[in-house]
C-alpha cells in the first residue's frame, strides 16, 4: 500500500478532539493507502521528510496560536522543493503565526465567518480533482482569505457567502512540489460530507498519478 | 579567529546593466578585513552542497534571466540554503524576484525604477544594521517594489519619492536563515559612499552573527 504521512499537533492543544481526522482519513482511503500518523515536531526524524518515502504529507495544526519551529519549517520547505506534496488541512489562524507556511500555501486565512449553511461550488478550472464533484451545501465556518499576489494559485472550490466567494480548496506549485490547502474541517464532521471526501480522495489519486 | 567565508556572485562577461567589474573591488575592500571572499560569475552551477560551505552568499548578479536555462536549479537551492540556516545578501538585483518562490522569501518583486538620479536615503535608527548611520544622498536608481504582504520584512532603509518614504533595504528571517535586501548599488560609485559601505558591512556582519 502507498504510504501517506499524516502529521498533527498533540501537545498543548486546546482542542484535543476537535480536529482529529485519523478515523476520517482511514474511512476515506479504506485499504488503498497506508495512513501513517505522527505528531508534528515530535517523533520526527529528519528523514521522514523525504519525497521518495512519502509522496504526500498531510499537515494539520489544531491550535490557532501554534507556531512551528524554524527547523520544522526548514524540513517542510526542503521536502516540497524536492518534489514532495504538502496537503494542509484547516489551517486557520495558524497562518498568522507561521508566516512561512502562509507564503508556502500562497495566502493566509483571515477572519472566520460564523458557522452557517452555505453553498460550495467549483470554479472555472476544469481539474481532474473536482471533475466528479457536484456543487453542495454545508454547515461550516468559512474564512476570509488573503491571496499572495506573487503566487499563481489554482482555486478549485469556493464558498458562496452573501455576495462574496471565498476560496476553500486550492493548490500551487512550489519549485518541484505542490502545496494543497483545504480550509474546511471546522467542525471536523465536514469531512464526512461525501463531496469533500471525494475531493480529498481524488486529490491523493491525482498526486499519485492515478487519475 | 577563523574568518567567515563569503561567496559573491556577479557578472563579468557581457553584463547587461550592472557589470561586476569595479563593484567586486569595492565589495572586497568593504568586506576584506572580516571575511574570506570568493568572487565568481559561474553562480548558476552552484549546488546546495557548495552553498552550505559558505557563511554568506551575496548576489550582485545581472544575468539571472539570460541564464534561465541553467539557473533554474539555483532557485530551489537558494531557498533551501536559506531555510536550512544560510545567509543571503541581495544587492541591487531585481531579477531574483522573477522567481515567485524567491520573491516571496525576499518579500518583494521589482516593478520599475524612475531614471538614475540623486536620491535621499533615510536609515532606520532603530534597526541594528543602521543604528548610527546618518541620512545620506546618493546617485542611484530608485527601485520600486511590489511588496509581499505575507513576508515579515524589517525595513532599515527608506528613500524619499514624491513626498513618500519607500523601502530600499530590509531584513527577513526565513525558517532558520536570514536575508538582507539592499536596493542601492547601481555601479561601483555607489559603494564609495561611506554610508553604503557601513550598511554593506553591517548587513554582512548581522547575516554572519558577527557583532556590529
Amino acid at each position: 500500500m502507498r504510504p501517506i504521512l499524516y502529521l498533527k499537533q498533540r501537545t498543548n492543544t486546546k482542542h484535543p478532539k476537535r480536529y482529529d481526522f485519523d478515523k476520517q482519513l482511514e474511512l476515506i482511503f479504506s485499504d488503498e493507502y497506508d495512513i501513517v500518523c505522527g505528531h508534528i515536531e515530535e517523533e520526527m526524524p529528519p528523514n521522514i521528510f523525504d519525497p521518495l518515502r512519502y509522496k504526500v504529507i498531510i499537515v494539520q495544526l489544531n491550535d490557532e496560536e501554534y507556531k512551528l519551529s524554524p527547523s520544522c519549517i526548514s524540513l517542510i520547505i526542503s521536502y516540497i522543493s524536492n518534489g514532495g506534496n504538502l496537503f494542509i488541512f484547516n489551517f486557520y489562524e495558524g497562518s498568522f503565526y507561521n508566516h512561512e507556511l502562509s507564503l508556502i500555501q500562497g495566502g493566509s486565512l483571515g477572519e472566520r465567518l460564523p458557522l452557517t449553511v452555505a453553498d460550495y461550488q467549483k470554479t472555472q478550472y476544469k481539474h481532474k480533482i473536482v471533475s466528479e464533484t457536484d456543487n453542495f451545501s454545508l454547515e461550516e465556518a468559512p474564512s476570509d482569505f488573503r491571496k499572495d499576489p506573487f503566487v499563481n494559485l489554482f482555486v478549485l472550490l469556493e464558498c458562496l457567502y452573501g455576495n462574496d466567494t471565498y476560496p476553500v480548496f486550492w493548490y500551487r506549485n512550489y519549485f518541484g512540489g505542490r502545496v494543497l490547502s483545504l480550509s474546511l474541517g471546522n467542525p471536523f464532521f465536514s469531512l464526512q460530507n461525501g463531496e469533500i471526501s471525494k475531493i480529498i480522495r481524488r486529490t491523493i489519486f491525482w498526486l499519485f498519478d492515478m487519475i | 579567529m577563523k574568518r567567515k567565508k563569503v561567496y559573491i556572485a556577479g557578472d563579468y562577461t557581457n553584463p547587461v546593466w550592472h557589470p561586476f567589474d569595479g563593484v567586486d573591488k569595492q565589495l572586497s575592500s568593504i568586506l576584506g578585513d572580516d571575511f574570506e571572499i570568493v568572487l565568481d560569475e559561474h553562480y548558476e552551477s552552484l549546488s546546495l552542497d557548495q552553498m552550505i560551505t559558505f557563511d554568506l552568499i551575496v548576489l550582485y548578479t545581472d544575468h539571472w534571466t539570460d541564464k534561465s536555462s541553467t539557473v533554474q536549479p539555483l532557485a530551489p537551492n537558494l531557498a533551501n540554503y536559506v531555510a536550512s540556516g544560510g545567509s543571503l545578501f541581495v544587492i541591487h538585483f531585481p531579477g531574483i524576484s522573477y522567481n515567485p518562490e524567491l520573491a516571496q522569501m525576499i518579500g518583494a518583486a521589482f516593478k520599475m525604477h524612475p531614471p538614475y538620479r540623486e536620491i535621499y536615503y533615510r536609515p532606520n535608527a532603530k534597526h541594528i544594521i543602521t543604528t548610527g548611520v546618518s541620512e545620506f544622498q546618493l546617485f542611484d536608481e530608485p527601485y520600486m517594489f511590489l511588496l509581499d504582504p505575507h513576508t515579515k520584512r524589517d525595513v532599515f532603509l527608506n528613500f524619499e519619492h514624491q513626498g513618500h518614504l519607500l523601502p530600499a533595504g530590509w531584513t527577513v528571517e526565513f525558517a532558520l536563515g536570514k536575508i538582507v535586501y539592499l536596493a542601492p548599488g547601481h555601479n561601483s560609485e555607489s559603494f564609495k559612499n561611506p554610508e553604503i559601505r557601513e550598511i554593506v558591512l553591517n548587513s554582512s556582519r548581522w547575516l554572519c552573527n558577527i557583532n556590529i
